[in-house]
């Protein structure tokens, strides 16, 4: 069920959000010992914010479609009251006495908050195999990693826990577990979306957005959080809009580029052809799909990978005296971050503003580009390279080249799920839009899903 | 390529052996390519890093 057919549910009083709610908690209490999708599970308030959703709807005061519906965020967004942890030890008894400024947009729209979700530590890293809390398995298949950081919100969303969860990314952190999960991750613009309240991994990377199980339900999620949040020097006063595609929308006059160059080579067998076969998708909804070249986007990954660890290190530097209790992997991404010079960080950004300008002429070609998302379905737990004809490489930069870079330059990008491969898991294609095009990157994006076979639920 | 060896114990990092033998191959290669790309950057090119200077208006 999506959020869509649960509010109209709702309004028909078919069923009751108390209902729904104990629905995900009994969920979650099934399943959650086996995913560790959860950190914290905030049972009592759930229920009790969903009778008053009730009451509300009763009484004819309706929020909007998110009024009533069981919901869950990564621990990165501060909760008032409710521990906080990041997924760190350092921060395990951290209870801010605020909400982060996504939490407050949705509890005012009436969601229904069931807990918070696992995630790599510090939300540094790409498997959510976390130390602390425990490794968040794949709900599609429990020897796989979900991907991450946001790895608990998207096994949540996968396995049916909540109707959406909140991530954050850094460098792919909501397109990568929503692609290998099998589900839809929005990462809208730089400045779209409030970070107030959002325990930060970096200061010019990191991005809010939701991960759904459908475009429609990732479009009713911007809507209740976008807009300008005078509480964070990045939040953009660009006039947010009414963000929801109509229904099996027409592409007619949008030109969609696939790139002939970087993001169809070095992929597993499956991806290309799913991703051709999107854009086939597309042409069949009306729009034009024509041959890019993309800049250097390996050379722009590194300046931006330069850029993550300096500004990571200048984050945890306050915490490094307890280095001990930070996981080997993060670690050395912070030690890293800690010796590079000051000059280094700024050739970085300099690089940073030639490289958006290289990159951005190819908005006056095309009006989105489509993409894999992920060259690889989700790796087995505990794997560390992927393995090519032409040799092997690390599966933390190799499995995010084609998600990084872009969040250099803060454009909005979408992983919807376009297939399986051979073994069954979900593969993920990328629509990426210049700034402030989340409206028709979603509306792309419910084209193709509207042609698109549906995953079927996991089992679990 | 920087002696990272040198640069953290000068700036007094502590860092255990294993932690180095792992750090320094990463760091050699992203130095790498951003020595290589900084010899192209143009003398006027700023760092993207916007700072505004705004009204003030607690100002007297």
């Amino acid at each position: 069920m999506t959020i869509r057919e649960a509010a109209a549910s709702l309004r028909t009083r078919r069923i009751s959000s108390l209902e729904l709610t104990r629905a995900a908690l009994d969920r979650i209490a099934r399943c959650d010992h086996r995913l560790r999708a959860f950190i914290t599970v905030t049972a009592e308030e759930a229920l009790a914010a969903a009778r008053r959703a009730d009451e509300e709807l009763a009484q004819g005061h309706d929020r909007g479609p998110l009024h009533g519906i069981p919901i869950a965020v990564k621990d990165v967004f501060a909760t008032r009251g409710i521990r906080t942890t990041c997924g760190s030890k350092i921060f395990a008894d951290y209870v801010p006495d605020f909400d982060a400024a996504v939490v407050e947009r949705l509890r005012a729209a009436g969601a229904v908050l069931v807990g918070k979700t696992n995630l790599h530590e510090l939300a540094y890293g790409i498997t959510s195999s976390n130390p602390h809390y425990g490794a968040v398995r794949n709900p599609r298949d429990p020897d796989r990693v979900p991907g991450g950081s946001s790895g608990g919100s998207a096994a949540a969303v996968a396995a049916g826990m909540v109707f959406m969860a909140m991530g954050s990314d850094t460098g792919g952190s909501i397109r990568i577990p929503a692609a290998w999960c099998g589900v839809v991750g929005l990462k809208p613009t730089f400045g779209r979306v409030s970070r107030y309240g959002m325990l930060p991994l970096d200061f010019t990377l990191d991005h809010a957005g939701p991960l759904t199980r459908s475009v429609h339900d990732a479009a009713l999620v911007l809507n209740a959080l976008a807009g300008f949040d005078p509480r964070d020097d990045t939040s953009s006063r660009h006039p947010a809009e009414d963000y929801v595609p109509p229904e099996d929308p027409s592409l007619d006059g949008i030109r969609i580029g696939l790139p002939e160059n970087f993001y169809f080579t070095r992929v597993a067998p499956g991806v290309a052809e799913a991703v051709r076969k999107a854009a086939q998708r597309a042409e069949q909804a009306g729009a034009g799909v024509v041959p890019v070249r993309v800049p250097d986007v390996a050379a722009m990954n590194q300046i931006s990978r330069i850029i993550l660890l300096a500004e990571a290190a200048a984050v945890m530097q306050p915490y490094m005296e307890r280095r001990n209790e930070i996981g080997e992997d993060v670690r050395l991404l912070l030690e890293q971050g800690l010796l590079l010079s000051a000059t280094d960080y700024i050739h970085a950004q300099r690089l940073r503003r030639l490289m958006r300008e290289e990159y951005r002429k190819v908005w006056r070609q095309v009006h989105c580009l489509l993409t894999p998302t992920m060259p690889v379905s989700a790796p087995r737990l505990g794997q560390t390279q992927l393995h090519w004809d032409d040799g092997a490489e690390d599966l933390r930069p190799g499995a995010t080249r084609f998600v990084r870079a872009i969040n250099m330059f803060g454009w909005p990008a979408l992983s919807l799920p376009c297939g399986l491969d051979a073994q069954g898991l979900p593969l993920g294609a990328q629509i990426i839009g210049p700034p402030f095009a989340e409206a028709r990157i979603l509306r792309v994006a419910a084209a193709l899903e509207a042609r698109l076979p549906r995953l079927a639920p996991p089992e679990l | 390529m920087p002696d990272w060896r040198m640069l953290a114990a000068a700036r007094g990092l502590a860092l255990p052996e294993e932690d180095l033998a792992r750090i320094e191959p990463v760091l050699d290669e992203l130095h790498a390519v951003l020595a290589e790309r900084v010899a192209a950057v143009p003398l006027t090119a700023e760092p993207l890093i916007s700072f505004r200077c705004e009204t003030d208006e607690d100002a007297l």
